[in-house]
């Protein structure tokens, strides 16, 4: 917006800037002048906001440092206390005599070679003990999961001389997540155990089809046996399956004496 | 066969060592899990599958024996070479049979059960396979055998045996000649006459009783067999009806079936075409009867008071209702009901039924009637009923005359009440009239008596004795001897029970008055003693023998009774006669025998009085003459000497 300025404030100016007269100033000259003014306040004003950050950008990231040095500390020590009990779990589960880990590769595996052997639970008894008191313990604790996650947490922080209310919330939500990671590892590596038990005992049936003596398997057979129609052959197959699983998970726990896993919800 | 034998062990061995030498990596096991699983259910299935297949006789042996034997028919002519050559053949075919069921088995593993684990399996059993043979080759052997022999026996007669048409149109004496000569023709040379008679027995005979049992059979069947209760349409129902029997006539065992025989085509038309009157028929007699019989009788017995017009009337109800029921049940098309009112067997069928009704249609009106005579005649009803003395005698008179109770005659009553009335009328009459004969009876009883006491005690003592007997205040005159012998007959009369007249009927009466009159002269003119008897005759006085001869009718039939001998004769016109004369004879010889036994036993001759007592009986004056007559007859050729006293009798009965 132009603003026009009367003769007489227009004469005080230029002679306030350049002492001449009135009658020979524009009015472009005027805004001339005060654009020059505004940038020398600006650069005033930089110069000043640089020097500061400079100065304060340095001791904030000299503290972040400090932090996560405090809290790598504790989580390693959260870390090994979550292994201790990890391992406790695997030697209450009896997982430590059938679990083989490679040095070079880290891979597991394992061996249950010497557990079910014609049909009947090893006679062995290291194998035997350890099959029948981990899997009764396994089944006690996964049968109350609550409990167990309680357990683990309790003894992980005491193992890390750590408690719960002095743990910042990201190290509490990343120790819920942890614990919720190992417990179910070992339900896995227990499943896995008892699934190679299973599966040994099914080759012994296999070996042996007429000790299934079931008599609901048995007329099943017969029905698939005549039945004509290729589709609901194939559905009874099926079942067949289903319950030929299920018959040598009950068998394996009628002979061990260790109810399994699956049968948890 | 020992490096076959080598490489299934080898197999067997690959097949099931065991998994588990060398420990297994994490995550394996489920599928290590499911692969043993697997190889479970083959071997399980395959195992239900053998074991089934061992058990069951292989199926279609015997056609493929029998068509085997067929190729081979030369080299299988003799029955041990056939089972030789046949026995290799059915071994190969259990072994191509167990090899088929080992693969359909098996097929659903293929890809997931290692393929030595399933040639395992499907390994043949040889062993068993021979066993299996041995035991089910003999049965099949023979089974496939028979069915040969049945074959060839039915292709060599097929064409000698009679057809439907000629079965129908020839009797067997025909048939024998005409299939005694396709014999000879299809041996083409005559046969010889001493065969004959063995050819029409053994093979002839057989062929024409099994074809006579099937025609009847099939008549038989065609008239039980019942079409499609849906099915109305004649030609449906023939088709199902023929389908039926055709089915049955399948299942029958014997060398030639026959088809539908003409005759028992024409019956299943015949029945089919008159499907509607033979439901209707079969249905009737379950469709109770309305209306209600017992309900129409009480609602309008006038109009049923004619048992014949009643049944009549009632037939044609039930007969409609009967048939409108039927229809309506059987859900019979209205084309189809147009013809049953007139048909005859339909009628006929209704005739039955209501037949069947009419006993107990008759019990119904009978019991009505038992409670219309209840109602209406009371007193007839619990035969407390007593028609007037006159009427009973009049009725003693005649039989047929009888006066019935007022509204006897009324339009209401049924005809089964008319004759209960009737009859319980009768029956009272008949009770007086028995009341009258009691009461004539003890009036001549107490004659005698009175006669005799009166004659005794006017010879023995004074008059006035006998006055103070009789009664008389003064002198012994009619009115005195009538009200003594009228009391004295009242006493002795209703002393013989309870009577329903007690009072003396008119008749009797009559009869007291005309016996006073007698008495009374009796004793103004007093018989004169009789002279003293000689010493024989009073010998022959010693012995008085009376004999009473009854004369009456009972039930349609003339009596007369002798002693304790009775006899009757036919009271119809056209014979009665004839049967007079006979009754007469034996009358006279039955009292010409009384009297030779009388006279021979007898110490001196007797005095024998006879006489006749005629009943209330329709009984011809002629007869008791001729009786009488004949008796006098027979005693004069006795000897006896006869005194007739039927002149002083005043009665005339004696």
């Amino acid at each position: 917006m132009a603003v026009r300025l009367t003769p007489k404030t227009r004469a005080r100016l230029l002679r306030l800037l350049h002492g001449e007269t009135a009658a020979s100033a524009e009015e472009h000259e005027l805004n001339a002048v005060f654009l020059q003014v505004v940038l020398a306040i600006m650069l005033i004003f930089m110069i000043t906001f640089f020097l500061f950050v400079e100065k304060t950008g340095g001791e904030i990231s000299r503290l972040d440092e400090l932090k996560n040095q405090v809290e790598d500390a504790r989580r390693d020590k959260l870390v090994t206390a979550l292994e201790h009990t990890a391992a406790r779990y695997r030697v209450r589960y009896g997982l430590v005599l059938f679990l083989r880990v490679d040095p070079g590769t880290g891979a597991r595996s394992f061996d249950l070679s010497g557990v079910i052997r014609e049909g009947a639970l090893s006679s062995e008894e290291n194998p035997r003990r350890s099959f029948r008191l981990g899997g009764q313990n396994a089944y006690l604790d996964y049968s109350a999961p609550g409990k167990l996650n309680e357990t683990w947490e309790s003894e992980t922080l005491a193992d890390a001389g750590l408690k719960m209310d002095r743990l910042s919330n990201a190290d509490r939500l990343w120790l819920k997540e942890q614990l919720k990671l190992q417990v179910g590892q070992i339900r896995g590596e227990i499943t896995e155990v008892q699934t190679l038990a299973a599966a040994a005992l099914q080759e012994h049936f296999a070996t042996h089809p007429e000790a299934v003596t079931d008599p609901e398997l048995r007329k099943l057979l017969t029905r698939i046996n005549s039945e004509q129609d290729p589709a609901s052959r194939r559905l009874l197959l099926g079942e067949l399956t289903g319950r030929l699983n299920i018959f040598v998970r009950k068998e394996l726990h009628r002979i061990s004496e260790v109810p399994m896993l699956e049968e948890l919800p | 066969m020992r490096h076959r034998l080598f490489f299934t062990l080898l197999l067997a061995f690959a097949a099931m060592s065991p998994l588990f030498a060398e420990t297994v990596s994490e995550g394996e096991s489920r599928k290590l899990l499911d692969n043993q699983t697997e190889l479970l259910s083959a071997r399980l299935l395959f195992n239900e599958a053998r074991d089934r297949w061992f058990a069951a006789p292989l199926p279609g042996t015997e056609e493929l024996l029998i068509t085997r034997m067929k190729e081979n028919a030369k080299e299988c002519a003799a029955r041990s070479a056939a089972e030789r050559l046949m026995r290799p053949h059915y071994l190969e075919l259990l072994k191509q049979g167990f090899a088929k069921m080992a693969a359909e088995t098996l097929a659903p593993f293929r890809g997931t059960v290692p393929d030595a684990a399933l040639k395992a399996m499907e390994q043949t059993p040889d062993a068993q396979l021979t066993a299996k043979c041995n035991r089910e080759f003999p049965a099949a052997f023979d089974a496939a055998r028979k069915k040969l022999v049945a074959e060839q026996r039915a292709e060599i007669t097929g064409n000698i045996y009679p057809n439907e048409a000629e079965l129908e149109q020839n009797d067997d004496k025909v048939l024998t000649a005409m299939l005694t000569a396709r014999f000879a023709e299809r041996r083409g040379a005559p046969l010889w006459e001493e065969l004959l008679p063995q050819l029409q027995t053994e093979l002839i005979a057989p062929v024409l009783r099994s074809a006579r049992d099937q025609q009847q059979r099939q008549l038989n069947l065609a008239g039980q067999l019942t079409p499609d209760a849906r099915l109305w349409d004649q030609k449906a129902a023939a088709a199902d009806l023929e389908k039926q029997l055709n089915t049955e006539i399948a299942a029958w065992k014997v060398e030639k079936r026959y088809a539908l025989f003409p005759r028992t085509l024409e019956l299943i038309q015949k029945r089919s075409a008159r499907l509607p009157q033979e439901r209707v028929i079969a249905l009737l007699p379950k469709i109770p009867a309305t209306p209600n019989y017992a309900v129409l009788l009480d609602d309008d017995p006038e109009a049923n008071a004619n048992p014949e017009t009643s049944f009549r009337n009632y037939a044609a109800q039930i007969a409609e209702s009967g048939l409108d029921a039927a229809q309506k049940q059987l859900e019979l098309p209205e084309a189809y009901r147009a013809g049953l009112t007139n048909d005859d067997e339909v009628k006929q069928a209704l005739d039955r039924r209501f037949n069947a009704l009419k006993p107990e249609l008759q019990k119904l009106r009978n019991a009505f009637a038992g409670r219309q005579l209840k109602k209406r005649f009371p007193s007839v009803a619990d035969r407390s009923y007593l028609p007037e003395p006159d009427a009973i005698e009049v009725y003693r008179q005649d039989k047929g005359q009888m006066t019935f109770p007022d509204d006897a005659d009324s339009p209401v009553l049924l005809a089964e009440t008319r004759q209960l009335l009737k009859a319980g009328v009768a029956e009272r009459y008949a009770a007086g009239n028995a009341e009258l004969s009691d009461q004539l009876e003890t009036v001549e009883k107490e004659y005698d008596n009175v006669v005799a006491e009166m004659e005794k005690l006017h010879d023995e003592t004074s008059p006035s004795l006998l006055k103070r007997w009789f009664g008389a205040k003064s002198s012994i005159d009619l009115d005195t001897i009538k009200d003594c012998y009228t009391e004295r007959v009242l006493d002795r009369f209703r002393a013989g029970g309870e009577r329903n007249y007690p009072d003396l009927f008119p008749k009797t009466e009559e009869e007291i008055d005309l016996r006073t009159r007698a008495i009374l002269q009796r004793l103004l003119n007093p018989v004169p003693p009789p002279p003293k008897p000689q010493a024989s005759q009073l010998k022959t006085a010693e012995l008085t023998l009376i004999y009473r001869v009854l004369v009456d009718t009972e039930n349609d039939q003339l009596v007369v009774r002798l002693r304790q001998n009775r006899f009757a004769g036919s009271l119809n016109p056209a014979r009665r006669e004839a049967e007079e004369k006979r009754l007469i004879a034996e009358v006279a010889k039955e009292l010409d025998a009384l009297c030779r036994t009388e006279i021979q036993t007898a110490l001196a001759p007797p005095k024998l009085v006879i006489r006749i007592e005629v009943g209330g009986g329709a009984v011809y004056y002629r007869f008791v003459a001729e009786l009488r007559s004949a008796l006098k007859e027979a005693l004069v050729q006795n000897g006896a000497t006869i005194e007739d006293t039927l002149d002083r009798s005043t009665a005339g009965d004696q």
